[in-house]
């Protein structure tokens, strides 16, 4: 088991290098850089951006400017002479933003908040916690419930509105939640006020963690049938146990097993999800500020919103898969 | 008593013992064909495609045209504000520069449409030679080729997409078709892991059955076993799981759009493609205030695209594989 973690963990270096590698080359590739996207309003002399220019190294070569960002770069003290080695984002220095002109790290921009204006990450994290909550929450009761009353209405209902759900995707689902919402009875309104800490997050929570919430009811719905079937159920109520105990302790048990493996790729929806449903509720977290930073050339913002997607990716699916392990003792890992 | 003894004797069986067996496909559209939802689903998309197809027909006016006085006429059917009502020409009212949005919406299935079907052709091609190669060569290539995919998979392929359109959106990349032959090589370069999964799955499953193995015993090329043997029985789930994948892909237009890196609007009137979905829907949330039908619209021919794909998609699915009823 340690063995197998240890290696997992192992193989998210290389996919986080050569992911890394990949979204350099794209944002290098891309025409105009971060001190020039706007040539006819361009507040910088031409002395200031030769300064910035040689604080980012852009110029040195490609590959050089790679392993700096990534690894690490071996820096010279101009006045001390001194030299030393200045770690990249393998160890989590994600470097200074273009847009701030360096005077601000990705890590500033993105983790450090006050309690009254809380940070970007607070934003992203919160909403997607909350939506898993909502999803996981509502899904697997509600999958519970279909699969107990197979082929009555009310199985028919729920399945057929987790099938309308996951087929909408999350996009669709927050336009017509603002339609609906928003516009049509006014209970929301469309520029969130933030100072309010439960009204502004309900229409985004719900929008993001709607088209898992139908996943997960669909599988949950699916895996207590499956259990319903088999043998040991049928002993159980051979013996005379109450309806209660079996749905409880024999069926629930093992139903509730399959629904663990969808939470990753569920993560993963919800993760992708945050991109544009915090522009469609204008929530202020780090999805919005990736997508911009893609338009301005913030280099190493770019950088760090894929790297860290995939870090949280990797993590997620890899609790994923120790939580079933650890859930269901017949599963081993090699 | 006696006849259930000697069945063979019995006429009546021995006709339907002639009969002809009936094949998987046609047994598949058999059941596909009593599903209702499905064929509702199946219905209602040959109606978007003839309208796709129709849209210079059925439009009343040119979709780029901008009548002067005109911007922000509610439907027809709103008639209650005096200062701004609706008029039975514009039938589901005007945006912001005057244009008609019946006339849009018209022409902006084609684009959707469009954007769903062309690059599951790009995908299949890779997933499919990238699964079939993977699952029979089996070995080190196997596992160099899985790697790839789990890679390519682990890309966050939203943003990975968005930094690709924008870094070749000012080249003749993406400027070809209004930017759309961007979208479509962005989207292929990352949505074709799911279809490689699956394909080497089959593979591996199949490879062990009898018939391929009493085709290699005769000598078959292993080409030749790929193409007339695996390829065919790997099929049924490769038509279901792109029936899934059509709808994704026309959402991940309109999202690529509202994030402003989609397709680029056109205002030449003679322009065959001059609008998607993708760029109606974000039109409307830009004017959600001053004229909520602009999203209303667009929502619901895009909500109806991608529910009848995905109807279609179940009835494909309990059609196709009898074991999941």
């Amino acid at each position: 088991m340690t063995a197998y973690i240890l290696r997992r963990i192992l193989w998210n270096v290389p996919v986080l290098i050569i992911v890394g590698f990949v979204t350099f080359g794209i944002a290098k590739l891309t025409p105009g850089g971060p001190f020039d996207t706007q040539p006819e309003r361009r507040q910088l002399s031409p002395r200031v951006e030769a300064i910035l220019r040689e604080r980012f190294g852009m110029d040195l070569p490609f590959w050089r400017q790679f392993t700096r960002y990534m690894f690490f770069d071996i820096v010279t003290d101009p006045r001390t002479g001194e030299t030393k080695i200045q770690w990249g984002a393998i160890a989590g220095n994600l470097g200074p933003t273009y847009t701030s002109r360096g005077a601000r790290t990705v890590q500033q921009e993105l983790f450090e908040g006050t309690p009254s204006r809380p940070s970007k990450f607070y934003y992203s994290a919160r909403l997607g916690l909350q939506a898993l909550a909502f999803a996981v929450v509502f899904g697997i009761p509600l999958g519970i419930l279909a699969a107990l009353r197979q082929n009555t209405w009310l199985d028919y209902l729920l399945s057929f509105s987790s099938t309308i759900f996951v087929a909408l995707g999350t996009l669709i689902t927050s336009l017509i939640l603002v339609i609906v919402f928003a516009v049509i009875l006014n209970w929301f309104t469309v520029i969130p006020d933030w100072s309010d800490p439960v009204k502004p997050w309900i229409l985004p929570t719900v929008a993001l963690g709607s088209t898992s919430m139908a996943f997960i009811a669909r599988l949950t719905r699916a895996s207590v049938l499956e259990v319903k079937r088999q043998d040991y159920i049928r002993t159980a109520q051979a013996k005379g146990l109450a309806g209660q105990v079996i749905v409880w302790r024999h069926m629930l048990k093992n139903a509730l097993l399959p629904v663990v493996t969808v939470l990753g790729p569920a993560l993963a929806g919800l993760i992708t999800g945050t991109l544009f449903v915090e522009t469609i509720f204008q929530v202020p977290g780090m999805g919005r500020t990736f997508v911009d930073a893609i338009g301005k050339r913030d280099y190493s913002m770019i950088m760090a919103g894929s790297l860290i997607y995939v870090f949280f990716l990797g993590i997620a699916n890899l609790l994923v898969d120790i939580a079933y392990g650890v859930l269901d003792p017949r599963i081993t890992y090699k | 008593m006696t006849s259930s003894v000697k069945p063979f004797t019995n006429p009546i069986d021995l006709q339907t013992l002639h009969t002809k067996p009936r094949s998987l496909w046609s047994d598949a559209i058999r059941r596909l064909r009593r599903n209702y939802a499905a064929m509702a689903g199946l219905v209602i998309i040959c109606l978007y495609i003839v309208v796709a197809i129709a849209a210079p027909l059925l439009a009343p006016f040119n979709p780029v045209q901008q009548i002067p006085n005109n911007s922000l006429r509610p439907p027809a059917w709103v008639t209650d504000n005096p200062a701004r009502m609706g008029v039975p020409e514009h039938l589901l009212g005007t945006d912001t520069l005057g244009r008609d949005v019946l006339s849009r919406l018209l022409y902006a299935i084609r684009v959707s449409l469009i954007v769903g079907i062309v690059p599951q052709f790009a995908i299949l091609l890779i997933g499919i030679t990238i699964g079939l190669v993977s699952g029979f060569a089996g070995g080190w290539l196997d596992n160099l080729l899985m790697r790839f995919t789990e890679i390519v998979a682990a890309f966050p392929d939203l943003l990975f997409i968005i930094a690709l359109s924008t870094a070749f959106r000012e080249t003749w990349l993406g400027r070809t078709f209004n930017g759309l032959l961007l979208i479509f090589v962005a989207v292929s370069l990352v949505s074709w892991t799911g279809i490689a999964r699956l394909v080497r799955g089959q593979v591996l499953s199949l490879k062990e059955k009898e018939f391929i193995e009493a085709a290699r015993a005769i000598g078959t090329p292993a080409p030749a076993i790929l193409w007339r043997h695996i390829l065919p029985n790997t099929l049924a789930p490769i038509i279901v799981s792109t029936s899934f994948s059509i709808p994704a892909l026309i959402s991940t237009e309109a999202v690529l759009t509202i994030l402003g890196v989609g397709m680029r609007p056109s205002v030449d009137p003679d322009n065959p493609f001059p609008t998607s979905l993708g760029v109606m829907l974000t039109e409307g949330y830009n004017n959600l205030s001053s004229g909520p039908w602009l999203l209303s619209f667009p929502v619901i021919l895009i909500a109806g695209l991608m529910l009848s794909f995905t109807f279609l998609g179940d009835g494909l699915r309990d059609a196709l594989d009898p074991r999941e009823r």
